[in-house]
């Protein structure tokens, strides 16, 4: 400042307050420079604008040597980093913060208590940040605990959970780097901040209540509230803390709320599975060691009871029906060494009005409430069992039915073939009576007639064996045959008889052909059959043609029979007609007992032939040529080999 | 019984019942002639036989059967029209009870004895004989009412419905003279004497007229 020299009053008051405000400020500056602390003054960049003396004292030095220094120079690093992003933290923020480091120097290694504060002219421009540290080394010595303290720093910046010591007027006076981690602040916004500001404001009352729990000596347990963090989102903390300490709380955190995210969306999914369970119309309980420990809705309806209380902690074998108790433990037990899920099974249970009720169960095993259990599913079945009940009698009685038709048909039919033999005895015998009462009895006309009654009358006998034999169905001694020859026999049969006088008979027998297995009357008998069946097709379809009157084309009369094998091996024996073939509603119908499409026809020939070939092991089955006609078809198990294991083995 | 020339027929597809049949049934006097289908016997060869026919019919035929022929004998010729003795193994009765409607002579259930098929066959035989005589009696009425003029048939149906000469005339707008010509020629014509007489003939040919298209009184 340079004096105005004109005016020397002015002047002498200037100098009066310069002189004063020089006094000021020298005191200030003796007070600085001579203080016992530390004083540093950086600009908000971190160089150095001022060292008082017992700073420089401290690093060593004169104040030349480290002004506009950054202070990193001036400290290294890392821990000139360390202050210089302090500061500049304690720059942007009102509070102040205060940290302990140790710090190596020329003088040697020494503890600091570092107070950081940021520097505001009266117009409030922020000019820089004024560093104030306190050597602590000497205390920290008569603590002995600084190597302690030392390592119990680094365990804490390692934990992963929060902790902290605050004071009871609401401030973090330490926290570990697992705060800055979970809430996303630095560490001296943390101890700058009052920590009930970054609590959500409904928890706040609570979190108060706690810690004035702690300061009365209590311990704090699972306490749980929610912390703002820097990006303005809430994190949910589970605290623990031991009673205050002198007045300083001690307290650990940790973040749950991943876990309570995952609780809710489990308790959401555990709500809709439940409700699920209730409102499903199944029966559903949970037993565990017996005892019936949860019941749904629909299963309290099917035993009855107005209130889950009715039931739970009673024995659920109580309510099975005593039949059924055996098994259900025998079910459970074997549900217990395998683990897996018993198959569904009707069971009866009683109500609890002791009406029955059919269920079909089914079970898995769980665990439910911390303990083994087993949750049961019912299906209510009784209306389906009364439904079946009714069926099956209507089944029997129709069946019933089915078998007096049966015999009525049968006796019909047996009345049928039987009168007509019996008929022509009848007739015979009384017509030769009435011959003998002529006076010249013509003994070659008696003979003739005496012949046929014979003959009608072995006629009725077949027919009587006949019926019998489908009847008993018996098995036959199966015995190796010529089928070739058997068919010829049969055809040297036909030749003489009257019904086959105008059809042609033809006879295509495969050679080579092993012996077939079988009762070679029985066969015969089905050769005859389907001979006789033959002819029919033929007579019916040329009376028809006649009634059409159109004589001429009724004029081939052709029935051939082949035999050959399959690709089984068994023995074929077709017979061809060249009548009109056979529909397709006749073709599955055709060996049904008296299934006919003649008017004359009984519908006993192919049943019984089916009888006998499928007693022998064989197929019958009937199908149309593609050059017009029927053909009928059946085979019979051919000898295996030469002698060994004769009969009994079949096919290839 | 006098057995002048009739006829049996029977009809069963079973060889040996139609052959036993034949034998009884020649045994007891009859011309017999078997077939083993309806067919055959409708292709047979036609002979009258003055003492009257009949069928012996087997229900269940292969082709036509029973039933059927007899339904094709109604609708057919005079002579074909015999009276059916049915016989079956199977003893339905609504097939029994529609043969009988058709106007069957019986329903015999094999087997049966002798005596019960040949007091039918006799019974079907008779009738036989009373519907040849009767036809023959129509178709003479018939031939007689040919003859007549336009005039005399005039006449004759006033005749029947009891009219009297005088009625007639002025009926006819003519005389009475001329009437009674016209009913001389006319009764003669007719071969009746009484007026009696000639209202029996046409009852005999108006029940005729019942069963049959033309009249043997129409023109």
């Amino acid at each position: 400042m340079v004096p105005d020299p004109h005016t020397p009053e002015t002047a002498a008051l200037r100098q009066r307050e310069d002189e004063a405000r020089q006094a000021s400020q020298e005191r200030y500056r003796l007070m600085v420079e001579q203080s016992g602390l530390g004083v540093g003054y950086y600009s908000l960049d971190g160089s150095v604008l001022h060292l008082n003396r017992q700073a420089l004292r401290e690093l060593g030095g004169k104040a030349d040597d480290y002004v506009g220094k950054s202070i990193i120079e001036v400290f290294g690093s890392p821990e000139g980093s360390e202050y210089l992003r302090r500061l500049r933290s304690v720059a942007s923020s009102p509070y102040s913060c205060e940290f302990e480091d140790q710090v190596t120097l020329p003088t040697g290694r020494k503890w600091f208590l570092s107070s950081y504060a940021r520097v505001a002219n009266d117009a409030g421009d922020i000019l820089g940040v004024q560093i104030v540290s306190r050597d602590i080394t000497q205390r920290k010595r008569a603590e002995g605990i600084v190597n302690v303290r030392d390592e119990l720093k680094r365990v804490l910046d390692l934990v992963p959970d929060m902790i902290c010591t605050a004071s009871p007027d609401g401030r973090f006076l330490s926290v570990n780097p697992a705060f800055e981690k979970v809430l996303g602040y630095s560490q001296e916004e943390l101890l700058g901040i009052p920590y009930l500001d970054l609590i959500h404001p409904d928890d706040r009352d609570a979190t108060r209540a706690e810690v004035q729990r702690q300061l009365d000596g209590h311990p704090t347990a699972h306490f749980v509230n929610r912390y703002r963090c820097k990006d303005g989102t809430h994190k949910v903390l589970e605290w623990c803390a031991t009673p205050a300490d002198q007045g300083i709380l001690y307290a650990a955190a940790r973040d749950i709320t991943e876990r309570r995210l995952a609780e809710d969306k489990l308790r959401e999914s555990e709500e809709r599975f439940r409700s699920l369970i209730e409102s499903a119309p199944e029966a559903i309980f949970v037993q565990s060691s017996g005892c019936f420990v949860y019941l749904n809705p629909a299963a309290l309806t099917l035993f009855g009871a107005a209130r889950p209380e009715e039931l739970l902690g009673h024995h659920f074998t109580e309510y099975a029906a005593p039949e059924c108790r055996e098994i259900i433990r025998e079910r459970i037990r074997l549900q217990r060494e395998t683990g897996l899920p018993a198959p569904p099974m009707e069971q009866r249970f009683v109500r609890c009005d002791g009406s029955s009720v059919w269920v079909e169960t089914t079970a898995v095993r769980i665990r439910f409430q911390g303990r083994d259990a087993h949750v049961v599913y019912l299906r209510d079945i009784t209306e389906r069992k009364r439904v079946e009940k009714v069926l099956r009698e209507q089944r029997q009685a129709l069946r019933h039915m089915e078998r007096v038709q049966m015999m009525a048909e049968l006796a019909a039919a047996v009345t049928h073939e039987v009168s007509q033999p019996l008929t022509a005895i009848l007739s015979n015998a009384e017509a030769a009576q009435m011959h003998l009462e002529k006076t010249a009895p013509d003994m070659d006309e008696l003979r003739a007639v005496l012949a046929d009654i014979v003959a009608d009358d072995k006629r009725a006998c077949q027919v009587v064996l006949r019926i019998r034999a489908l009847l008993r169905k018996e098995t036959p001694h199966p015995t190796p045959f010529d089928i070739g020859e058997a068919v010829r026999e049969m055809l040297a049969i036909t030749r003489g008889d009257h019904d086959f006088r105008d059809v042609t008979m033809q006879l295509e027998l495969a050679e080579d052909l092993p012996q077939a297995l079988g009762d070679k009357t029985q066969v015969q008998q089905v050769i005859f059959n389907l001979l006789l069946n033959a002819r029919q097709a033929i007579v019916g379809v040329r009376i028809a043609k006649d009634r059409e009157q159109n004589p001429g084309a009724g004029g081939k009369a052709e029935i051939l029979v082949s035999t050959g094998r399959d690709a089984s091996g068994q023995v074929t024996v077709s017979v061809r007609d060249s009548g009109p073939g056979i529909s397709a509603e006749a073709i599955a119908r055709l060996f049904e007992p008296f299934f006919t499409t003649r008017p004359d026809g009984l519908g006993m020939g192919l049943p019984i032939c089916c009888s006998i070939v499928k007693a022998h092991g064989g197929r019958i089955w009937a199908e149309n040529h593609p050059d017009g006609g029927a053909v009928l078809t059946f085979t019979l198990p051919a000898e295996s080999g030469s002698g060994e294991g004769r009969g009994e083995k079949m096919g290839p | 019984m006098s057995q002048i020339a009739s006829t049996v027929f029977v009809i069963d597809d079973d060889a040996a019942v139609r052959k036993s049949l034949v034998r009884l049934l020649r045994e007891a006097g009859y011309t017999v002639e078997g077939f083993a289908s309806a067919e055959e016997f409708l292709a047979r060869e036609r002979k009258s036989s003055a003492g009257g026919s009949c069928l012996v019919l087997d229900v269940g035929l292969p082709g036509l059967d029973g039933l059927e022929l007899q339904e094709a004998l109604t609708l057919g010729e005079d002579e074909d029209r015999l009276p059916i003795i049915f016989i079956t193994g199977h003893g339905d009765i609504p097939t029994s009870v529609r043969a009988m409607k058709k106007g069957a002579v019986d329903f015999l259930i094999k087997p049966f004895t002798s005596q019960t098929l040949i007091s039918a066959v006799g019974l079907a035989l008779r009738q036989d004989q009373e519907a040849r005589a009767q036809r023959a009696e129509v178709a003479e009425i018939r031939r007689r009412v040919q003859t007549l003029t336009p005039r005399e048939c005039d006449v004759m149906e006033r005749v029947i419905t009891g009219m009297l000469n005088k009625q007639i005339a002025t009926d006819l707008g003519i005389e009475v003279g001329t009437v009674k010509v016209h009913r001389a020629r006319m009764m003669e014509k007719m071969g009746v004497r009484s007026v009696a007489k000639l209202v029996s003939m046409a009852a005999v040919g108006l029940r005729n007229e019942d069963s049959r298209a033309s009249s043997a009184f129409g023109r």
